[in-house]
């Protein structure tokens, strides 16, 4: 196969700077895309933590006036990542995280930091550094939006383009008086360019000009294009229709690893599953649950939002009393939910066991020792535990939206009968249908050897980053100029 | 339907020919008796018919078959004596394989019965099919041989792992035509490939006992037929196949064997020929003809001098190119081809058909041009047309990569073409240059492995050649070492650029792009499996991106791969010869130099009218330093390759000629002339930084916020530019990394070397040898000699500035005492700085002390002519000593402007090595002299004037004193000349023969810049006056009790038109000044206006004018304080025309000029003070306390918190004090003078001031505070004397080894002589005291 350079233009890349699943797959893609044979180099903005971890960095291309002072791209390797960071003190030398102070209010002016960051991306894409010229530019959310833009409006011949949404909800609205400064023509500012609803649109100019367009997962990427989940981007997310395109996420396969994971209390593999109750054992005695090996545990590692649907299992839980069965929640977030969840173990002790922290170790016992693993968000771009519960044996229990309706088989029983059954579903997402899903959650644990084949199918199942890594190398390759 | 029996039919044509209504067999054989047609059933297992052919024609049996059509399995039995002692083996029993049959039933299966006499094989041997093949269309134009990248591979191995091939054309020609794989072929820029064999062929019966098969093909039976294996669809497969591959670009050879045949030797299997005619197929032995001639080591070979096998042959290759349509062959072990019985002969009879047949002698033909019988070797001798593979050319880029020794030469000849084999045969593109080749290492393990790993093949390890010329890096075979794992890399890209950049036509081997490995297996012709076929998933893509780029480099490149052969002579035009060969230097190489064994490294520059390129190989594990030769004119050299570096691509950096460039150990380089472009390439980026980070300017500076900004690159290429190193374009900037390395960084000597006493003094000489003769000579030109031998050297690896690395010997030199020293070496100079490691400490300080300080200009006196004067500074000095003081701290008194007296800032002046006449009180010049110098009643009364003024009015009193200096000094000159033995005469004679040139070169440039009628002498006079002045106003302290002396005070920097800038031209850059990076105070910046020393030229100076500078300073003083000391380390400089707000910082060679400080300090016995006001580097304090030098502790800014520092905070080596002349008065302070100046002067807002005045009233409050809590609060809080008073005793309460009290201060002066920030707007420097200063109160230290 071809080799292929591309450049990924990224606001945040797993392990120098993270807030979200971005970060993650902008520090998964490169290697992933390594065996697809595409050279992949990574620009971020030079925050300190980005700097700070460059090794034998190097300028290659400087920027006398971007955004307000000079800059410079220093190449150099960092975290593992063959790294390109933009060195410009007056945007991103500064105390706080990538988008906020220390007081957690947004930088008055991250439509500069940001559009720098699209300008030097799509500058790179144009041929900046002396040496090395992708052929594809690929953005990721609004921070990288205008990228598509100053590739379109350079009128020179210029890489192919990709825009990645993993979250529509932010979308880089800047009023009408930012747009002078960004160095775009005037006709830029129109509907068919960074124009949106009177100001400008980082995001939709992105969704709008770049040669694709792609979500995290293909039923996120149908949703976005309907009226409630399109956030308002419906409309040209439909006219963008036919260049958007879903990629399921991965997850990295050797921390989410149950023959390995040093975090589990004891390996196991699809050859070894009875191995996997010592983890059942050990969630909970570390849980407070009565030790229970037949009993159907289940799992939730969330945090607790809105998103989450959360709120749902709140009315479901007589299932427990009545299907003898055990809770175990791990998360943080909306302080009414903290408190309903403290509520529900006071009164099921033995039963139900909650953590409200964010513990890596935790989660992954969890993921190891629960039967099942609930996820009923209301919307899910992609999602990420219901794969991680793939890898370590438990069922998932999931809404059927988004990402989860993607990665999911429900086990109905033609599934089950065709033995490829991965977990469950549910729809709508509701209270009594949530109901309805833990009931058939615990008839189908009661059968002991279908149980099993849906572990094993989940077990087998491709959840690293292979299969997406060829997703993307197959549009790039598609988008990049012959 | 099958014939009963069969019509004569015809002689022709020889083999089974399908025609109108059946088909007419004809077979050869001189021998046989009767020759049989037997028809088979579809399946190949039943005989159906045997049908004698009834005709016959000399040699020939023949006869028409009627009913037999395409499709039709077939095979023939030979009827005749078995006598093999008489070359005769005729048995019935075996079914034989018509040789002119164009199609195969199968691949062909050994059986026993093949083997033994008695069995019948018909069921097991191989079918022939009737077939008639439709004709490929015609051949589409050649590519030239010039042109021309042959790709080996086999049909089979290249696709059978390719998943993006479908699975069922995988390994087979359909395979090899699909689009994924012709797209690997295309991107890696091949022409031509040449396909291992894909005739019908046999496995060796010992590869049956092993379970083996024969992968590669060498072993033909079906000469006409293509392998059912490789073209499952026959010749229409084969046919489209090929015309695929020439649609997309390609020509395709096929790897012919007509040396031997399948059928072994005399074990072998009976399958076709054997059968048929043996004696006429096979050369026999004449002793014994049962045996066979075996020069193919194959067990048999054909006789190809014999017309039927001629036929045979010749028939066979046109089958290819007609069916096939194939553009060409490759004979393998060609030399039988030419064999007679006597030898080998060019011209013999199937060398001679190919050369005459209209259809193969315009093909592509290349010979193996050798076999293993006698006279085998046939390199050169194959006819013109032919190629021929180049096996000089595999072991010469073996064994120099390898790191044999002498190999430069036969590299050169064979990069060049190997006219030693080929010239006047045929042009250089006739000979095929390969590293490897199907038959060997592959090129990974080439690089991998030293020795075969054959075991898989089952044959004991005796197969194979041991001869491989091969290397490991370290481990044999697979490692995890990533050094051993870079290294392998890199040698295959060395290897791959050798073979691809050479003159002939280069041929790479299936898989070398991808870094394929056998694991050590250098004979995998049995290896059907993955140990031969080519592993996708295991590709190197970096690899062949690489070999992509180094084809495509070739093409791109007329100097690169020429057909013709090279002569080296010098040209007419003078311009370089068609080759040049350059050693590790960039030197020509001289005839002795090609001899030398341990030579490894070869460069060749190749020219052509319209090209010219260089080829680098450095196969040495050592860097070399080439230094380039001239590009043509308006080019530079543009590395287009570099396998030093990961990836192996050239970066596309341009050099110069003379220019030093690095070739990494194990390396090959690729430098393309290329014109530059219409506007010249910008400095890149990294060269840029690379500058200026050898310049010592940094990349970004802080602000006081903590704030980081990144100097701009116009900033930066200014600063270079003023440095003498302009960077503009990538030439210039490449230029000056490389004049800065050499003068600097590989000078012989160091210029400038500042030792430490009592430590041991190192020098780092660059030698050409282990050995120096250095000259020492001490400040009173003793001289001695160091005789340094390689023992008294220690080598160590350093790397210049542009990236060149480099060894320097390291002198150790024996212990010297303090001073300074001269070395010289092949004459080459360096100051030698033997310094004290710590500045003077005067006894003085052994308590602490307190000292008052004045601004000289405005202290008043009795019978002062209008300014403070070297009197006033006497009295001050007096009553200070009086007071218990050790020392009075005075402003600079450099020289200022004359011309222009209304420059008055003393840290602006002209020239600091000197004092400004403007001090001198003209009342005691005759003190001096010893002539009357009495002022007239009208200057007296001038004189009056002038001191009553609350400023100085600088030209007024100068016009007044310069008049009468001059009148003072005619009078002496007179004098002089009257009385020769004057004692002020030889006095002032002395002085000047002291002050030397410098001195003369500052009175030439006070007589240019006055203006007036002044002399040269009288310049010189005013200075003499001035240092006797000054020095009897300090002999007056002294004797007063002040313990230390004046504390003078040296300014940053001297005017850029004043007279040190231009005496000391070249020690200062132009066009740049110092400043300060923005604060709080100056939001945009400060520029001094100050050019800045050039810290190249101080080392350079050997930090003469430095020390010079310095020892003026300290005359006559007990103290220095040195303004901005941070200047030691660094300085913010801006270009002139820039704001400061663009500035950059500058290094300076820290501990070089405190040691020379340190030197000159113990020298004068001279306390120095370092101001450290402002940004502070990390670090740097706690340098300099360990040197002695004072930091400067003002009250104002020593805090914690907001609040106070307490007095016991304050470090022992430091100056405490209340106030600076640039801050407001303590009673100015107070009352908010400074805040009402700015806010009238409108540099505050009315709303900034009222803020300002808030924020004094709690500073106020906090100072009361912190007075208080030492029991110091003032008596009367409203009265400035008490307030300042007890301020005073705070800062001498202090540990700080000196307290310093302003005289302002004592008076309760209220506005300050200087406002920072102001210049025009206010009259700074000129504010005298409101009155005479009487009896000072003393400040005692308890």
């Amino acid at each position: 196969m071809k080799p292929i350079a591309a450049l990924s233009v990224t606001p945040e890349v797993y392990p120098l700077i993270k807030t979200g699943g971005l970060a993650d797959v902008a520090g998964a893609l490169p290697g992933a895309l390594a065996a697809e044979h595409v050279e992949l180099r990574t620009l971020c903005p030079g925050y300190r933590p980005v700097l700070a971890a460059l090794e034998n960095s190097k300028t290659v291309a400087r920027f006398n006036e971007l955004f307000g002072g000079p800059a410079r791209v220093l190449a150099g390797r960092a975290g593992g990542l063959d790294l390109l960071a933009i060195d410009a003190p007056h945007l991103y030398d500064r105390d706080g995280g990538p988008y906020a102070g220390p007081d957690g209010r947004d930088f008055a002016d991250n439509g500069f930091r940001f559009a720098a960051l699209a300008k030097v991306g799509a500058e790179i894409g144009l041929g900046q550094i002396e040496g090395w010229r992708p052929r594809v530019v690929h953005a990721h959310d609004w921070q990288a939006g205008l990228t598509a833009a100053y590739l379109h409006y350079s009128g020179r011949p210029r890489p192919g383009s990709l825009i990645t949404v993993h979250n529509l909800a932010f979308q880089g609205q800047f009023p009408a008086a930012v747009f002078p400064a960004l160095g775009l023509p005037a006709r830029a500012f129109s509907i068919e360019g960074v124009e949106y609803y009177g100001g400008v649109g980082f995001l939709k100019a992105g969704l709008q000009l770049a040669d694709r367009v792609t979500t995290v997962s293909p039923t996120y990427a149908e949703e976005i294009q309907q009226g409630h989940s399109g956030m308002g981007l419906d409309g040209l997310l439909r006219m963008r229709g036919s260049q958007l395109a879903g990629v399921l996420n991965g997850i990295d396969t050797a921390v989410w690893n149950p023959e390995t994971d040093p975090m589990i209390a004891a390996p196991f593999s699809a050859k070894k599953l009875a191995a996997r109750a010592e983890n059942k054992k050990a969630l909970q005695a570390r849980m407070g649950l009565a030790h229970a090996p037949d009993r159907l545990l289940i799992g939730v590692v969330s945090r607790l939002s809105w998103q989450k649907g959360l709120d749902l299992l709140l009315a479901c839980l007589n299932f427990f009393d009545e299907h003898n069965a055990q809770l175990v929640l791990l998360g943080t977030g909306d302080p009414a939910l903290e408190a309903a969840f403290q509520d529900a173990a006071r009164q099921h002790p033995g039963r139900i066991a909650v953590h409200f922290a964010y513990e890596e170790p935790l989660a992954h016992l969890i993921q190891a020792g629960s039967d099942a693993i609930l996820v009923p968000s209301r919307f899910e771009p992609c999602g990420l535990t219901q794969l991680c519960a793939m890898r370590y044996g438990a069922v998932p229990v999931v809404s059927r939206v988004g990402g989860l309706a993607d990665s999911i088989i429900d086990a109905n029983e033609m599934a089950i009968h065709a033995n490829c059954a991965t977990g469950l579903q549910f729809s709508p997402v509701t209270s009594e249908a949530l109901a309805g899903a833990l009931r058939r959650c615990a008839t189908l644990h009661a059968r002991k050897a279908v149980w099993k084949k849906v572990q094993l199918n989940g077990l087998k199942t491709n959840v690293s980053w292979s299969i997406p890594a060829r997703h993307y190398a197959a549009l790039y390759r598609e988008v990049a100029p012959a | 339907m099958i014939p009963e029996k069969l019509l004569p039919g015809s002689p022709e044509p020889l083999g089974l020919s399908l025609v109108e209504g059946g088909a007419n067999v004809a077979v050869y054989s001189e021998a046989a008796q009767g020759i049989e047609l037997c028809l088979f059933d579809s399946s190949g297992r039943k005989e159906l018919a045997r049908l004698a052919l009834p005709g016959r024609t000399g040699p020939v049996f023949h006869g028409f078959a009627p009913h037999i059509s395409a499709g039709m399995r077939y095979g023939l039995r030979a009827y005749g004596p078995w006598r093999p002692a008489q070359g005769l083996r005729f048995n019935p029993k075996k079914l034989l394989f018509d040789p002119f049959a164009l199609a195969l039933d199968g691949p062909i299966q050994l059986h026993d019965s093949l083997f033994d006499a008695d069995s019948d094989s018909g069921p097991f041997a191989p079918k022939a099919v009737a077939a008639a093949p439709r004709l490929a269309r015609p051949r589409r134009r050649a590519i030239p041989w010039p042109e021309t990248v042959i790709y080996e591979t086999h049909v089979r191995g290249f696709t059978r792992l390719l998943d993006a091939v479908p699975e069922a054309l995988r390994g087979t020609f359909a395979g090899l035509a699909h689009p994924a794989a012709m797209d690997h072929l295309s991107r890696l820029g091949v022409t031509t490939l040449e396909l291992m064999p894909c005739a019908g062929w046999i496995d060796e019966r010992h590869l049956r006992a092993a379970g083996l098969t024969n992968y590669w093909g060498y072993n033909p039976i079906a000469f006409c037929a293509p392998d059912p294996r490789l073209a499952p669809g026959g010749w229409r497969e084969v046919r489209e196949s090929v015309a695929a591959l020439q649609e997309a670009g390609f020509e395709v050879l096929i790897d012919a064997v007509l040396n031997h045949s399948g059928e072994s030797d005399a074990k072998g299997p009976t399958v076709s020929l054997r059968g048929l005619d043996n004696a006429t197929f096979y050369r026999l032995d004449p002793a014994d003809p049962a045996a066979y001639v075996n020069d193919a080591g194959c067990g048999n070979i054909l006789r190809l001098d014999h017309p039927a096998v001629v036929r045979l042959a010749m028939d066979s290759l046109r089958a290819w190119a007609l069916y096939g349509g194939v553009d060409g062959f490759r004979f393998d072990l060609a030399t039988t081809l030419g064999r007679r019985a006597d030898g080998f002969d060019p011209h013999a009879p199937l060398l001679a058909a190919i050369a005459q047949d209209p259809l193969l002698r315009e093909l592509k033909l290349i010979a193996e041009p050798w076999d293993i019988g006698p006279g085998g070797y046939q390199l050169g001798a194959f006819p013109a047309s032919w190629g021929e593979w180049n096996d000089h050319f595999r072991d010469a880029a073996r064994k120099f990569w390898r790191g044999d020794p002498g190999m430069i030469g036969e590299v050169a000849t064979r990069v060049a073409g190997s006219s030693d084999q080929f010239a006047g045969r045929k042009p250089p593109s006739r000979g095929v240059n390969f590293v490897t080749a199907h038959d060997g290492f592959t090129l990974a393990d080439l690089v991998s492995f030293e020795r075969k790993h054959n075991e898989a093949n089952d044959e004991g390890g005796r197969d194979g050649t041991d001869c491989n010329y091969s290397w490991n890096n370290g481990v044999e075979g697979e490692t995890a070492d990533e050094a051993i794992r870079a290294a392998r890399r890199r040698d295959q890209r060395n290897l791959l650029a050798l073979l691809l950049l050479a003159h002939g036509t280069p041929m790479l081997s299936m898989g070398a792009e991808q870094g394929h490995s056998q694991n050590g297996n250098n004979n995998a012709y049995c290896q059907d499996g993955e140990i031969g076929w080519l592993d996708w998933r295991k590709a190197d893509p970096g690899l062949t991106a690489f070999t992509a780029a180094v084809i495509a480099l070739r093409k791109a490149t007329p100097a690169l791969g020429q057909d013709r052969y090279l002569t080296g002579a010098p040209r007419d035009d003078g311009g370089p010869a068609d080759v040049e060969w350059r050693g590790a230097d960039g030197e020509i190489l001289q005839p002795a130099q090609w001899r030398e064994d341990e030579r490894r490294f070869l460069a060749g520059f190749f020219t052509t009218d319209a090209s010219r390129a260089g080829l680098l190989f450095n196969a040495g594990h050592e860097e070399a330093h080439f230094r380039l030769p001239s590009p043509s004119r308006g080019h530079f050299w543009r590395r287009a390759l570099d396998t030093g570096v990961e990836d192996g691509n050239g970066d596309g950096a341009g050099f110069d000629g003379d220019e030093i460039l690095v070739v990494a150990p194990r390396s090959t380089l690729v430098l393309i002339d290329t014109a530059e472009p219409e506007t010249p390439r910008a400095a890149s980026p990294a060269t840029l930084d690379a500058l200026a980070q050898a310049a010592g300017l940094a990349p970004d500076w802080h602000d006081v916020k903590g704030a980081r900004h990144i100097v701009p690159e116009a900033t930066t290429t200014a600063l270079l530019k003023a440095m003498g190193l302009p960077a503009t374009t990538q030439a210039e900037a490449r230029a000056s990394l490389t004049r800065l390395a050499d003068q600097r960084d590989r000078r012989a000597l160091p210029f400038a070397l500042v030792a430490c006493e009592n430590e041991k003094i190192e020098a780092p000489l660059v030698l050409a040898e282990p050995r120096a003769e250095l000259e020492l000579e001490d400040e009173f030109s003793a001289r001695r000699r160091l005789s340094l031998g390689a023992d008294s050297l220690r080598a160590e690896k350093r790397r210049a500035c542009d990236g060149v690395a480099f060894v320097v010997q390291v002198a150790t030199l024996p212990a010297l005492p303090i001073g300074r020293y001269t070395l010289t070496l092949d004459g080459q100079t360096c100051a030698l700085i033997v310094a004290p490691s710590a500045c003077a400490w005067p006894p003085a300080l052994d308590a602490r002390v307190s000292g008052v300080a004045a601004q000289v200009y405005s202290l008043r006196r009795d019978g002062d002519q209008g300014i403070g004067d070297f009197t006033s500074l006497a009295e001050l000095a007096e009553r200070a000593g009086a007071a218990g003081y050790a020392t009075v701290g005075i402003n600079p008194l450099h020289t200022l402007f004359a011309r222009d007296r209304e420059r008055a800032s003393p840290y602006y002046p002209s020239d600091r090595n000197f004092l400004d006449p403007i001090t001198l009180d003209l009342e005691t010049l005759g003190e001096i002299t010893g002539l009357p110098c009495d002022l007239t009643p009208e200057e007296r009364a001038a004189a009056r004037e002038l001191a009553e003024k609350p400023d100085v009015d600088y030209p007024a009193v100068w016009a007044l004193k310069a008049q009468k200096i001059a009148a003072h000094f005619s009078a002496f000159e007179q004098a002089a000349r009257k009385t020769p033995a004057l004692p002020a005469a030889r006095e002032f004679e002395n002085f000047i023969a002291e002050g030397g040139e410098r001195l003369q070169a500052f009175a030439s440039f006070e007589i240019l810049s006055r203006g007036r009628n002044i002399s040269q002498r009288a310049i010189l006079f005013e200075q003499f006056l001035c240092d006797r002045q000054f020095a009897r106003a300090a002999a007056r302290g002294r004797a007063a009790g002040l313990s230390l002396g004046f504390y003078r005070d040296l300014a940053v920097g001297a005017a850029p038109d004043g007279g040190e800038v231009a005496a000391e031209r070249g020690l200062f850059l132009p066009g740049v000044s110092v400043g300060a990076p923005p604060d709080p105070i100056a939001e945009t910046g400060q520029n001094w206006g100050l050019p800045p020393p050039d810290p190249l030229a101080m080392a350079r100076d050997g930090y003469k004018t430095f020390a010079t500078l310095l020892r003026a300073n300290m005359r006559h003083a007990g103290a220095l304080r040195i303004d901005h000391v941070m200047a030691l380390q660094r300085l913010f400089v801006v270009p002139n025309g820039a704001p400061a707000t663009q500035g950059a910082y500058l290094s300076y060679p820290l501990d070089d000029l405190v040691g020379v400080l340190a030197l000159e300090s113990f020298r004068a016995r001279c306390l120095v003070v370092g101001e450290d006001l402002g940004t502070v580097p990390a670090g740097f304090r706690e340098k300099m306390a360990p040197a002695n030098v004072l930091s400067y502790r003002v009250l104002w800014f020593e805090r914690s918190g907001d609040d106070f520092a307490p007095p016991e905070a304050y470090p022992q080596k430091a100056v405490a004090c209340a106030s600076t002349h640039d801050l407001p008065t303590l009673a100015g302070w107070r009352l908010g003078a400074d805040i009402d100046e700015k806010a009238a002067l409108g540099l505050m807002t009315p709303e900034a001031a009222e803020k300002e005045r808030a924020r004094r009233a709690a500073d106020i409050a906090r100072l009361l505070k912190a007075l208080a809590a030492q029991g110091l609060a003032p008596t009367n809080p409203a009265s400035d004397e008490d307030f300042a008073a007890a301020i005073h005793a705070y800062v001498a309460k202090t540990p700080s080894a000196l307290a310093m009290i302003q005289v302002d201060d004592l008076l309760s002066e209220k506005i300050a002589v200087n406002l920072p920030g102001t210049d025009r707007e206010r009259r700074n420097w000129r504010r005298k005291l409101s009155r005479e200063i009487g009896a000072l109160p003393p400040l005692p230290r308890g």
